[in-house]
This record gives C-alpha cells, structure tokens and sequence, in this order.
C-alpha cells in the first residue's frame, strides 16, 4: 500500500520534470522575446544586448535549470512584458479557477449522483428512459452555450444574478457566492451529465452482481442493496471519469471565464499569449500540467483506498 | 473453472455422509406447517415457459433435493421461492413460506425484504461472486443479522459474527472476520455464506449448487457442514444439484426436474433404487461415473 503510493508519487514527479522541459523547449523554440519587447525598428546590437541583460544568450540547458530552481522556490520570474513578478499573479488567478472548478464539479455531482442512479434502477421504466435522454441533452449542450443560455435567463431576463465578474470571496462572500451561481451551473450541468451516464453504466453493472443478489438475500431490498453494497464498487469507474473531467475543466475553463469575464487562470493564459509574455505562459502551462498530474495522482490512490483488492502489500 | 474431475468409482463419492442421510432427521410432525408450500408454479419469459406447473412441499426441518440439468429449471424454482426471481421474468401459481403472509409471487420487493434473510436462506454456487469485495467479512455478516434481529452493541455484533464463523468450522474466526473476501479461500468462502444464510436461523435454507464451484477436496467438508448447521440451526433444507451423490448424500425427498417440469418424486432411497422416468436414469447412470451433465438438455438457463 504505502509502496504503492511511494511508486505513484515518483511516477507524478517524473511526470512533471518531463512536462516542465517539453514546455520549456518548445516555447524556446518559438520567436525570440527580446526581439519582441525592442519591435521592428531593433539594431542587432540592441538585440544582442537585451538578450544578454535577459539570459538569454546562455546554453538552453543553463536557462532551464535557472528557471527550473526558481520555480521550486517558488519563483515564477519576472515578466519581460509587464515588468511583474509572473508567480503572485498565477497564485491569485489559480485560486479563483480553482472555486470555479470545484464548485462546477460539485454541481456536477450532486446532479450526476442522484440522476444516473436512478436512471440505472429504473432502467427499464419510462421514467430511466426520461432521465436518460435529459442527460443526453446535456452532453449535446456546450459549457459556454450553456453559460450564455443562463445569462439569457437568469441575468438579463429575471435579473436575478449578475450576468458576469468576480468578487473576492473574503471581501464579499454572498457576492460571491451571487457571481459564482451561474458559471458553477453552467458548468456543473454539462459536466454532471456527461458523468450521469457513466453513474447510470457502473450502477447497472454492479446490479448484475452476484453479491448484490446475496445482500437481497439477506432481507434488502433492491434500493438498499445498492446503496449499500453497489455504491461503493461503482465509484472506482465514476472516481476515474471524474478525474478526467476535473483536469478537462480546469483546461477548458478559459471558455467559461471569457463567457463570465472571470479572470481565472484561463483568461490569465489567453492574456499572455497575446502579450508573447513567454515566461508567463510558461509559468501557467507547467502549473495546469502539474495540477492534472497530482489529480491524477490522487485518483489512484484514491483506488486504492475504495477496493482493498488492489491494495498490495 | 479448474474443479478436477473425481476419479471414477463404482459407487457414489459421497459415502461418508451417506450414513447421514440415512440418520434419523429430526422432523416435526406431519400435522404441522411445511416451511414452504409451493403450488402450480410456472415461469416464463415472455411467451417462453421455463417452469411449468410444479408444486411440491418442503416439510418444517424436511430436507428435499432437487436435481435435473442445466436449463431444467430448479435454480428458477429456487429463485422464485426466495423472492429474488430475475426482473423480466413472470411467475404465476403460489408459493407460501411458513411465517409470511403474502404469496411470495405476488409480494412486493418491500414485503420480500422481510421476509429473505429472515424466514429464508440462500446459499448460491459461486462462492466467489456471492460476497462483496470491498466490506470486511464481519460487517457482511453482522449486516445479515442486524436487518432481521433490530439493532444491537455493535460489540456484541461481533462477537456474534465470530461464534458463527467458529460454527461454520473457520478456524481463525478473528483473523477472518478482519479480512476480506478475496483473502479467503474458496471453501472459506461459501462456510461465509452458509453462515450468513443461517445467521437468523430460518425456516429454510436454499442451496443452489453450494459446491459446484469448489475443489473436491472442500466439496465434502463443505456439505458435511450444510448437513450439521441445517440440522443445529432447525431448518428445512431445499438443495439443488445436478450430481445425484451429492443430493442423495443429504436429503430425505428428491424432485427430479426436467425441461421445467417436475417428472419423478419420492423418497431418496426409493427412487434411486427404482427410477421410473428415462431422464432419472440418465442422472443415476452419469453419477455412478460421476460425469458432470452440463450440456444434457438444450434450454434456456438462467443464470
């Protein structure tokens, strides 16, 4: 067990030094910075000096580790661009990402849970058939469709919610709470039926258990008997989807933030980009790659703990 | 499946317990209620009849054997006498069990929920399915008694839970009551399920196959253990094979069922040494050599 969760946590940390060097390299790859910040009308001299002043005329390898070792202090750099530390303005951006994603994740949860257990004990009733065709409905729908119908309905039409914007949670938490409702439920439902019909599957396969028929024979009704006994064994293939869709949320967040004007991480990356602010790109691409690592990482364990099966010694 | 074939014998494996068949069983008289009266039953699925028409009694601490091919229908009969027939499936006629009201056939999931467990035990073949991989052995257990017997110290639970895994012949019942399933072997196993079925000693016990899945060496012991624990906990006992050894070796009463429906009954000794119907002699001719009749009959199993 412990070996095990020892063995995942070398494989995510070489995991994440490969994806820090190919992000490196190919964005070293791409256009040279000091061109970029001096324009069209630079001497070679001039550009030869600003690459010096910026490191840039060291061995790739030298630039890597420099930027590698401060990274893991905690030193994202310095923008050549807007002249600001990159690593207090990824920390801020990532924390507001990061309540977008997990309250859409628990939306999506608490829509996909419920839904797609029903649907699989009323499999064969009209009403599983119902559950199953809204849920493809949702999968149709995309996150920012979804979003704008939202804004149509509940910010412009009813003028209940604010149609976009963030408030820090700390300043004004019922603001908050007011600006995050629809970009969670936009979110939230999408994602929640895609995972409904993943709950619907596993909760259908583990019906057709043999120990599910012992638990009935014990005196539980089919209901119980999969709340008790199935629940636990269908979360292993409902825990790896949602895992994916965490890390696909996060990544694909940029579309709900520019929807909602959110300025989370995704819209910090859009930013830079168009800035050519290479370090900062840099900086937020390793970042996002090392979070999905460590999900992934903690879904594995997490295997582990939910089937004593595939805990070795 | 890596059961080894027994050797062939002249006579049927199963002689150490046939003594105990042929012991005094402990039956109650005639006059009282059999644990499970079953009458007229049909199934089919769709206009596909699998069972037709069978009706037989199981007297209170009787113990009755059915055997029959595969797809012959006694693990569908068993099925709708424990309340756990396949969704899809129509069953008409009726089946009572001493001590609940309604028909079985007719009784709502809710309603069956009491009554299984409860009034009604199943052992099932696969020892290696019946339990759920990720609950320790104890909890299974405890739970059993737990949705019957109301609540109790969880303490007490289980330390109930171990003096049923000593009953049942573990030798380790604290070791075993930590662990899990696939910890165990397979004989381990199905003594954890026939102490589950037991745990609120019901009228009758149902066993399917109970040592199909298992090594011949454990199939012995294990039916040795159904033996003594039916007799221990006071039930009647329903026991499906297609071996007729093996039912001869426990039972009192044999069905012989054949495509759905019931073709010969009696007294264990008396249709042994005198079936009448073809398919009966088939099955004692095939036990004499201790060939397994799998694929005897084509017909719909269900699983």
């Amino acid at each position: 067990m412990w070996w095990q969760i020892v063995r995942r946590l070398l494989i995510f940390l070489i995991s994440a030094l490969v994806a820090s060097i190919v992000v490196f390299v190919l964005l070293t790859l791409v256009g040279d910075p000091a061109r970029t910040i001096l324009g069209t009308e630079a001497t070679p001299q001039g550009i030869a000096e600003m690459r010096h002043q910026m490191g840039l005329d060291r061995p790739v390898i030298t630039q890597y580790l420099s930027w590698a070792n401060g990274m893991l202090h905690g030193d994202f750099g310095t923008s050549f661009v807007t002249q600001l530390p990159i690593g207090p303005q990824i920390g801020e951006r990532l924390l507001v990402t990061l309540w977008l994603v997990a309250g859409g994740m628990v939306v999506a949860l608490v829509v996909a849970l419920p839904l797609g257990t029903l649907a699989a004990l009323w499999h064969r009733r009209v009403a599983g058939w119902i559950l199953s065709g809204l849920s493809q409905l949702g999968i149709a729908v995309p996150a920012f469709l979804a979003g704008i119908l939202l804004i149509a309905a509940f910010a412009v039409e009813l003028g209940w919610l604010p149609s976009g914007g963030y408030v820090v949670p700390a300043a004004d938490p019922i603001g908050f709470l007011k600006h995050m409702m629809l970009p969670w439920a936009s979110l939230g439902l999408v994602q929640g039926a895609v995972l409904a019909r993943y709950v619907r599957s596993a909760v259908l396969d583990e019906m057709e258990q043999d120990y599910l028929r012992t638990a009935r024979a014990k005196g539980m009704t089919v209901w119980r008997a999969v709340i008790r006994h199935g629940m636990r064994n269908a979360s292993i293939p409902v825990l790896t989807v949602l895992g994916v869709q965490m890390i696909t949320v996060l990544v694909g967040a940029v579309v709900v933030e520019q929807v909602f004007v959110i300025p989370g991480i995704g819209s910090f990356l859009v930013d830079s980009v168009a800035r050519q602010d290479r370090l900062a790109v840099q900086g937020i691409v390793v970042t996002i790659v090392v979070i999905s690592l460590a999900v992934s990482f903690l879904v594995d364990t997490a295997y582990a703990l939910i089937d004593p099966r595939l805990r070795r010694r | 499946m890596t059961v080894p074939m027994p050797e062939p014998m002249s006579q049927p494996p199963m002689t150490p317990f046939a003594a105990a068949a042929g012991a005094p069983v402990p039956s109650r008289p005639e006059t009282s209620v059999p644990a499970v009266r079953v009458r007229d039953l049909s199934i089919s699925a769709g206009s596909v009849p699998l069972v037709h028409d069978v009706s037989f009694d199981v007297g209170a601490g009787r113990r009755v054997g059915i055997i029959g091919a595969s797809g012959s229908g006694k693990t569908l009969t068993c099925l709708a006498i424990a309340g756990l027939l396949p969704v899809g499936l129509t069953a008409t006629g009726s089946v009572r069990v001493d001590g609940f009201g309604p028909d079985v056939l007719t009784a709502s999931e809710r309603e069956l929920a009491t009554m299984r467990g409860r009034l009604t035990g199943v052992v099932f073949q696969e020892p290696m399915t019946a339990l759920n991989p990720t609950m320790r052995i104890d909890r299974q257990i405890m739970e059993a008694m737990r949705l019957h017997g109301g609540r109790a110290p969880r303490a007490l639970d289980r330390a109930a839970a171990e003096t049923i895994l000593r009953e049942v012949g573990i030798s380790d019942p604290r070791r075993i009551a930590r662990s899990f399933p696939h910890e165990l072997s397979g004989g381990q196993r199905q003594r954890v399920v026939i102490a589950i079925a037991l745990a609120n000693r019901p009228r009758l016990l149902i066993c399917d196959e109970p040592t199909t899945a298992l090594d011949v060496t454990v199939q012995a012991t294990v039916l040795q253990l159904i033996d003594t624990q039916t007799s221990a906990a006071g039930s009647a006992l329903l026991f499906i094979s297609h071996d007729l050894a093996v039912v001869a070796s426990v039972c009192d009463e044999l069905l012989v069922m054949w495509q759905g429906t019931i073709v010969e009954r009696g007294h264990v000794t008396t249709v042994l040494e005198n079936p009448t119907h073809p398919h009966t002699r088939q099955l004692l001719a095939d036990a004499d050599v201790s060939v397994r009749t799998e694929s005897a009959r084509p017909g719909p199993e269900m699983p």
